[in-house]
């Protein structure tokens, strides 16, 4: 009988998917993993990125926010709900912090409360609102600047669970917006892209990155969008297609490639400005809801699971050798597992010195991190990179950063 | 007395025989004239009842739970139920007894703790039993423990996803066993969301509030497809 009904019955691979992560990621996150594994298992959020080559998009702003959605890189302000819910990460999840919503908004956030910055203290004066839990990253606002690189990124607010609608075309006949997870940006952002830049998306396919790094407030010199698979190839062509006025791909200098990432580095070596390594990898949220064949977890795909690190190493390690000494490669993950980020990072990183005698170095987030602490929870245990945590009330990610800088 | 009549001045136009043998129906359930005036200014339409009718309906509560104490309990706690015609007290007790197999003790202590769930469709009340049972693994013993018939499908059924999606709720096997003790079904379901947030699921208000609103979200969404296929 279908009377009752709880999620999806789980399929067998992602049933092995989830003992998984109950063991692994217990021992990683602590009391906090509960939390991640109610928003990995429940509706993702999704935010809308408008297209700024479609017919009006300004109008489409306007009326994404008549939907009640907010401006990401608007004042931050618009992102917290009126009863502030605590964004603390540090191993505060099991100390509840229940709230009335009745509750007036605390002034919690006002110029004269100064919190010390890596602690959970807090002046006085505020003790009600405190919570037990450690409020993290707290700075105050007027010390977080602007990152360069603007996105035009539409979002709801924490714990309002509204949704897009699916984008329609627009007068000239392309898309207005594309839907992904907000969190997605954050990669773009960090390539630090600048005017004239040549940008090399190394593993782009389905395109929503490459429609990211597009879309930014800066003009490229060139993208390379390069997906070997040719199923994901043929999607982000479409999605090109769909969102690019005809012509318009070949002005702003957009290629679409079909190569095996790891030849890039052999290919054309110290020739982009930057770029964008988002690797395949046993995607969190995926592996937990879909159905058999797709799924990483799948016994079919024990082989491509065990030589993804490898991989995943390989690339990055092309991208170091494909960028040019003083550019910068971004490498991203959707899983929160530490070997395959900032493990990976370290060892590709030993591996570009190795066989290439390329020098790099870690680069530094922590002022988009800063800048966005009211949209995403990041991870505090992140020594290298942010890895932005799924929590309800703001369900993105996961999705691991990290900047490399090329030294020689 | 003056007080309750110039409030329920209908009273007065009920005829004297018929308010005279619907008191002497609550003199016999042993139930003070004080609470009576309350319990008709609650639910002033056990008054539009005839005192024959009354007396059977109390008759046949008696047989479930019992003792005539036990029917002063029950229809001080929930006076609505007086009202309901006696075919309709019995499925529901029909479906405790049969699809959900209680025992007959525990029909009584359910009847007695928690009568409004005479008030419920037969249909509904055997939904909450077989979520409870089926999705939960829980025991006839926790479910009356629990009072499980005071609470909305909704509410138990978003009390029990969060606690499972945290992976703090194990669900039960074919033959409703579990690895671990599952947290009692009385401290999830009875309890303020205050309690049982700090003290079972040790989760934040938002993120319960949050949680609460997707899965509504989700249900509207079947509902539209059903109706979708329906006019297909
Ligand atoms: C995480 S997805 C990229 C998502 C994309 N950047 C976006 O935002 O829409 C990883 C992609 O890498 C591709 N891939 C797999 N093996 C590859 C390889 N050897 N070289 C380059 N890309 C590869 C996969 O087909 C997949 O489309």
């Amino acid at each position: 009988k279908q009377m009752y009904r709880n999620r999806k019955p789980p399929t067998w691979a992602s049933q092995v998917a989830l003992d998984m992560f109950d063991q692994y990621y217990k021992r990683q996150f602590g009391t906090r993993w509960s939390s991640i594994r109610l928003a990995l298992l429940s509706e993702p959020k999704h935010a809308a990125l408008v297209n700024n080559f479609g017919h009006d998009p300004e109008a489409v702003c306007a009326e994404l926010e008549t939907l009640g959605a907010v401006d990401i890189m608007d004042g931050q302000q618009a992102l917290r709900p009126a009863w502030r819910a605590k964004r603390g990460v540090r191993g505060s999840a099991h100390v509840a912090t229940v709230q009335q919503e009745t509750k007036t908004v605390e002034p919690l956030w006002s110029e004269e409360n100064v919190y010390d910055d890596d602690d959970n203290v807090q002046s006085a004066g505020n003790r009600e609102s405190g919570q037990t839990g450690g409020v993290s990253r707290r700075v105050q606002d007027s010390a977080v600047s602007l990152p360069d690189v603007a996105t035009n990124l539409r979002l709801f607010a924490m714990t309002d669970t509204s949704r897009f609608p699916p984008a329609k075309p627009d007068a000239d006949g392309i898309l207005s917006y594309y839907i992904l997870d907000a969190a997605s940006v954050l990669p773009v952002l960090a390539l630090n892209l600048k005017a004239g830049d040549i940008v090399l998306d190394m593993c782009a396919g389905p395109g929503g990155k490459t429609l990211a790094i597009i879309n930014t407030s800066v003009s490229l010199s060139g993208i390379v969008a390069n997906e070997p698979k040719s199923s994901r190839c043929k999607r982000l062509n479409q999605v090109l297609r769909l969102y690019l006025q005809r012509g318009l791909s070949v002005q702003k200098g957009v290629k679409v490639t079909s190569f095996d990432g790891c030849r890039w580095g052999k290919m054309s070596p110290n020739s982009f400005d930057k770029v964008l390594v988002d690797v395949p990898c046993t995607s969190d949220r995926h592996s937990l809801t879909h159905d058999e064949k797709t799924n990483i977890f799948h016994v079919a795909r024990q082989r491509e699971r065990t030589e993804m690190t490898d991989l995943q190493v390989k690339l990055l390690s092309a991208a170091l050798a494909a960028v040019r000494p003083g550019g910068e490669v971004v490498y991203s993950t959707c899983t929160m597992s530490q070997m395959q980020n900032e493990g990976i990072v370290y060892m590709a990183m030993e591996h570009a010195n190795q066989t290439s005698n390329i020098l790099t170095e870690v680069g530094d987030v922590s002022n988009l991190v800063q800048f966005f602490q009211h949209s995403f929870t990041f991870s505090e245990g992140c020594r290298i990179g942010a890895l932005v945590l799924p929590s309800l009330p703001n369900n993105w990610g996961p999705l691991y950063f990290c900047r490399l800088r090329r030294i020689n | 007395v003056f007080h309750f009549v110039t409030t329920n001045s209908h009273l007065l136009a009920s005829p004297e025989d018929k308010v005279k043998g619907v008191f002497g129906i609550f003199l016999y359930l042993d139930i003070s004239k004080n609470k009576v005036m309350d319990l008709l200014s609650t639910c002033p339409d056990v008054l539009k009842e005839q005192p024959n009718d009354l007396k059977r309906k109390v008759q046949n509560l008696q047989k479930y739970v019992a003792s005539v104490e036990n029917v002063a309990k029950l229809i001080l706690k929930c006076p609505t139920v007086l009202t309901l015609p006696l075919l309709k007290v019995r499925s529901v007790v029909g479906v405790l007894k049969e699809n959900c197999t209680f025992k007959t003790a525990q029909v009584q202590t359910i009847l007695t703790t928690t009568p409004v769930v005479l008030l419920e469709t037969p249909e509904n009340a055997e939904l909450l039993f077989q979520y409870a049972f089926f999705a939960m693994g829980s025991t006839r013993e926790d479910m009356v423990k629990a009072f499980l018939f005071r609470h909305k499908w909704e509410h138990i059924r978003s009390r029990h996803m969060f606690l499972e999606r945290r992976g703090m709720y194990e669900p039960p096997d074919k033959t409703g066993k579990t690895k671990n003790p599952n947290p009692h079904l009385r401290d999830i379901l009875a309890t303020t969301t205050k309690d049982f947030l700090t003290q079972v699921a040790f989760a934040s208000y938002e993120e319960y509030a949050t949680f609460v609103s997707l899965l509504e979200q989700e249900e509207e969404t079947d509902v539209d497809t059903s109706d979708m296929s329906s006019s297909d």
